[in-house]
């Protein structure tokens, strides 16, 4: 393909920045990033309050996200931030150690299965599902796998194991049919109070290409990655890096694609391109969104997409920052395991401490508001119960100084995934001039952001993306 | 006859008070072969008016700064008369009225145009007594920042000479109004009749630098002016002289792209496809528009102007509701002409009220036209309440939201007004229009809506925004004049907004003569 191609990048998150430098590195230089907002980095956000940053959207990594790290060395940053450390307490807001066979004597034989569940399921899913961790979801539907090694040098493997089709199934029901039901007491913690959805409705693909077993291994060592600026630093310094920063306050409100060009209205004056990626929300389901909801809103989008694309659901996920008196200051991060139960829906399922020593930093809580079988919780309503958890928890807020709930984790149901949601769109890729590459088309791989309100790196889409773009000749 | 020449010396986008001062400027200076393309079928932008059931009505906050009386012209005022565009300037004879039932304020201060100061500081000592000497030397210290700010944005200087001869600028440069204004240990009281024009700079004051507040503080204090028959009258008088000097001014037409080679300005394409050929451009529309939109082809557009614009921060933009109002002011609760009210005066809560759509609107800005021009119609009041808003809640209106949003934002900022007023006009409102960032974006294309410019913050003020002149400076041959310039928003900064880009025009004009000659 023509290198001089003129690309559009819908979005300026991690998705859509990577997109750039994965493009520019690739050769393609003429892209332009249109970014909405007044400011990179999408759910990586770090406001700043009292001269530090706090986390509103993604707080973490581990060593093994590859595309993060690219990032890094593109940009000469490090994760530089402080060390995160972690408690647990129940839903009367004592502290417990739920993990430590001395102080749950009870609990010993439970404790001692999962323990070897844990290393049952490590060899299960690097024999039975091999292959289960590659980027993207190509072919898993049909018990195939084609992408990258989750490995530093990320080599492209392919192959056949029919077993991966089980990976649609809700992680629940995956879990037990393998015999390791116990090991969602271990997975749990860095998914449910993530945002990521219940097991009992979420396909396993998805938790296991986010969570697979390194990663896991990584959250329970506690061996994170953290930036001192916030997350949202990374993405600003890619921004500064690349060659064609993302161009700020760009609202699009309509594409036209016809005779194999790309007609992008933006802040009312129509752009031409040869492409377009979209790496912001192909559609949101009950539209609350403002303007724009999704792109099947403001594209002169195809019967296919719009088809394809409605089956997208996303999760509710809801954040507060809040500060408390010095008094009320809890001394670490804590998980209520009791709250991540669909029953306990819109109540506080983790809140988060970043600092060792400073006892005025924001706190930010989470809390997920959606689950297929029950009543949404209004946003307002879920607000106010996280702030009474608090107290229960005996840390309760002083001020609320900032909130928003953030369109998170799109993904399509058990069905549609083994009805090959993925292949399909997969076969849309170009079509139309136009590549999907937002967060939905993946979630699985190691170097997507894993902690609360997380975003995806969408680093592996990008890869995907550029495995779409053929690599020369003719157009 | 073509309707353009193959070639202009300078094409001037937008024929508003920046782009006709530009105009005016370059003309005096003898460069005369200009063109002003504006997209309107009137000049002045948003200095205009409207006509409704044959009520002639002011669109703007109309007042203008740096005009000072005959004999004592301040830059403003003394342009207008060099430039020969006589315009009869009406004084405002007061500063405001500040109406704070919460804190137990309601005061009218006055301008008196030979000591405003001093009548200030006896004003706010009435409602706070024992406060005369620091208010008023609050007042002279602003003074003498806008002094040295006026003079060090036409005369660079070394920081040396600068710390001896402007050492309250100095002094002052790092720190932030509520920063500095807590030196002088003044009553809450009086430091609430101080801050009400923070809103004409759309910054709260913990992060508005002082300079900017000072200056606004000293040149309105100083008096303010209005022009006899609004400011429709005033652009129609500066397009007027613009063409008489012998440019050409031409209405309807919209520039769509800025032409460069090689980072270089070589013309302009308008919207009807006609290419015109020229060596400068002054461009009205934002550097937002300019360089994410305007510039052809896109590969000339240099990557640190993208940068640049990342970094800039849109200021606050406008809604307003403006009234022809049956009845006398006085019959209306009326009594003077510019009054700030509203629950609180703390910025920050303000800001925080702003910064959402869902709220009434905690502090509003009313402008009873009748007190400052003469010849309105008998009997009638023409009132308008304005609020200055950050634009973000607005970008995620819906277009079915937008008509009811309207309507609840007109009728909540009425009943602010008529706390203060105490007299019930909404049965005799005549006329009524209702301004928002959309009205403002759709009349005048400006950036999202955005009439002010970019933010005033610590971060990014007027005085770094000089410094870094020349490395904000991109494409030979392109400058700006407009609310984005160097002096900020407002009519009267708009002025010299445009002097200073046709100032740049011209250095570069002699410096290739300069190297010609060589």
């Amino acid at each position: 393909m023509d290198k001089n191609i003129r690309i559009c990048i819908v979005g300026g998150g991690p998705a859509g920045l990577s997109a750039g430098m994965y493009l520019e590195k690739k050769g393609y230089t003429n892209y332009t990033i249109l970014e909405r907002s007044d400011r990179v980095g999408g759910k990586c956000w770090s406001p700043h309050f009292n001269g530090k940053r706090y986390e509103m959207g993604a707080i973490m990594g581990v060593p093994s996200y590859y595309a993060v790290h690219d990032v890094e060395e593109f940009c000469g940053i490090t994760h530089d931030g402080p060390k995160l450390n972690r408690n647990y307490k129940d839903a009367r807001g004592n502290v417990i150690e739920p993990f430590e066979p001395k102080k749950n004597p009870l609990k010993i034989p439970r404790l001692l299965k999962m323990k070897k569940q844990v290393k049952k399921f490590g060899e299960l899913l690097e024999t039975k599902y091999k292959g289960y961790d590659l980027n993207g979801h190509r072919g898993v539907a049909e018990g195939r796998y084609e992408g990258f090694a989750v490995t530093p040098g990320r080599e492209k493997v392919e192959g056949y194991n029919s077993n991966l089709k089980d990976l649609a199934l809700p992680f629940k029901e995956f879990c037990e049919m393998n015999g390791v039901e116990l090991v969602q007491d271990i997975w749990i913690g860095p998914y449910t109070s993530f945002g990521y959805g219940y097991f009992d409705e979420i396909p396993a693909a998805y938790v296991l290409k986010y969570l697979d077993f390194q990663t896991t291994m990584n959250f329970v060592k506690v061996n994170l990655w953290t930036w001192e600026q916030g997350t949202q630093y990374i993405w600003e310094q890619l921004n500064e890096h690349i060659a064609h920063p993302a161009r700020l306050n760009s609202e699009i409100t309509r594409v036209e694609r016809k005779d194999g060009k790309v007609y992008v209205t933006v802040n009312g004056m129509v752009e031409e391109y040869d492409k377009i990626i979209v790496t912001a929300p192909l559609y949101v389901a009950d539209g609350n969104m403002g303007n724009n909801n999704g792109m099947v809103d403001y594209f002169d989008a195809r019967d296919d997409e719009k088809e394809l694309f409605s089956k997208i659901d996303y999760e509710r996920y809801t954040v507060q920052a809040i500060t408390t008196t010095p008094e009320n200051h809890p001394e670490i991060s804590y998980y209520v395991f009791d709250n991540m139960v669909p029953e306990k829906l819109g109540h506080l399922m983790v809140y988060y401490r970043r600092w060792k020593e400073n006892i005025d930093q924001v706190i930010t809580t989470y809390a997920l508001r959606t689950h297929k079988r029950m009543k949404e919780i209004p946003y307002d309503k879920c607000n106010e119960m996280v702030l009474e958890d608090l107290k229960t928890m005996h840390n309760p807020a002083k001020e609320v100084i900032n909130k928003w709930s953030v369109y998170y984790f799109p993904h399509v149901s058990c069905e549609d995934y083994a009805a090959g949601w993925y292949d399909k769109v997969e076969a849309m890729q170009g079509k139309y001039d136009t590549y999907y590459a937002g967060e939905v088309m993946s979630f699985g791989d190691m170097d997507e952001t894993a902690d609360p309100a997380s975003w995806w790196s969408a680093s592996s889409e990008i890869r995907f993306l550029l495995l779409a773009l053929p690599e020369g000749g003719a157009k | 006859m073509k309707f353009y020449k193959d070639h202009y010396d300078v094409v001037i986008i937008g024929g508003a008070l920046a782009g006709m001062s530009a105009c005016l400027q370059l003309q005096a200076w003898g460069i005369k072969d200009i063109l002003i393309l504006e997209k309107h079928n009137m000049p002045g932008g948003l200095a205009t008016d409207f006509v409704r059931n044959g009520f002639e009505i002011e669109a703007t906050l109309h007042e203008m700064m740096s005009i000072g009386q005959p004999g004592k012209r301040l830059k403003v005022g003394q342009f207008f008369d060099d430039m020969g565009v006589k315009v009869d300037w009406l004084p405002v004879h007061e500063c405001y009225r500040v109406a704070l039932p919460n804190s137990g304020i309601d005061k009218i201060l006055h301008h008196d145009y030979d000591d405003s100061y001093t009548t200030v500081a006896k004003e706010v000592n009435e409602v706070c007594p024992g406060t005369y000497d620091k208010v008023h030397e609050l007042m002279c210290l602003c003074r003498r920042v806008y002094d040295s700010m006026n003079y060090l944005s036409t005369h660079p200087m070394g920081k040396l000479s600068m710390l001896i001869h402007h050492p309250d600028f100095v002094r002052t440069v790092g720190y932030t109004a509520t920063e500095v204004i807590n030196t002088f240990n003044l009553p809450k009281k009086a430091v609430e009749m101080l801050t009400p024009y923070w809103i004409y700079v759309g910054n709260r004051m913990d992060d508005l630098p002082f300079t900017i507040y000072a200056f606004l503080m000293a040149d309105y204090f100083t008096g303010s002016y209005v022009c006899r028959g609004f400011s429709h009258e005033m652009s129609l008088k500066l397009q007027t002289k613009c063409e008489e000097n012998g440019a050409q001014y031409e209405f309807n037409q919209e520039v769509e792209k800025i032409l460069v080679k090689d980072g270089k300005v070589y013309g302009v394409r308008t919207r009807r496809g006609d290419e015109i050929h020229c060596d400068y451009v002054i461009s009205g529309p934002y550097p937002n528009r300019v360089y994410s939109q305007m510039i052809e082809p896109k590969s000339e557009v240099p990557e640190g102007a993208i940068r640049m614009i990342n970094n800039r921060k849109l200021s606050v933009v406008p809604v307003s509701v403006i009234m022809v109002i049956e009845g006398t002011p006085e019959e209306n609760g009326i009594i003077n002409y510019s009054t700030f009210s509203g629950t609180t005066m703390d910025t920050n809560e303000i800001w925080r009220n702003y910064s959402n759509l869902t709220e009434p609107y905690n502090y509003i800005t009313t402008i009873c036209l009748n007190y400052a021009n003469p010849g309105l119609p008998e009997g009638y009041t023409q009132l308008s309440i304005t609020a200055l808003v950050p634009s973000k809640p607005f970008e995620s209106v819906t277009e079915e939201e937008y008509h009811d949003l309207k309507r609840r934002l007109a009728k909540e900022m009425i009943d602010e007004c008529i706390k203060i007023t105490k007299v019930d006009f909404t049965h005799r409102i005549t006329e009524i229009e209702v301004t928002t960032p959309m009205t403002v974006s759709h009349y005048v294309g400006a950036w999202k809506g955005n009439i002010y410019g970019y933010l005033h913050s610590m971060e990014d003020h007027a005085v770094a925004r000089l410094q870094m002149k020349e490395q904000d400076h991109f494409i030979e041959g392109l400058e700006f004049a407009g609310a984005h310039g160097m002096s900020g928003d407002g009519m009267g900064p708009q002025i010299t907004n445009g002097r200073a880009a046709a100032k740049a025009v011209k250095e570069d004009m002699d410096k290739k003569k300069e190297a010609a000659k060589k």
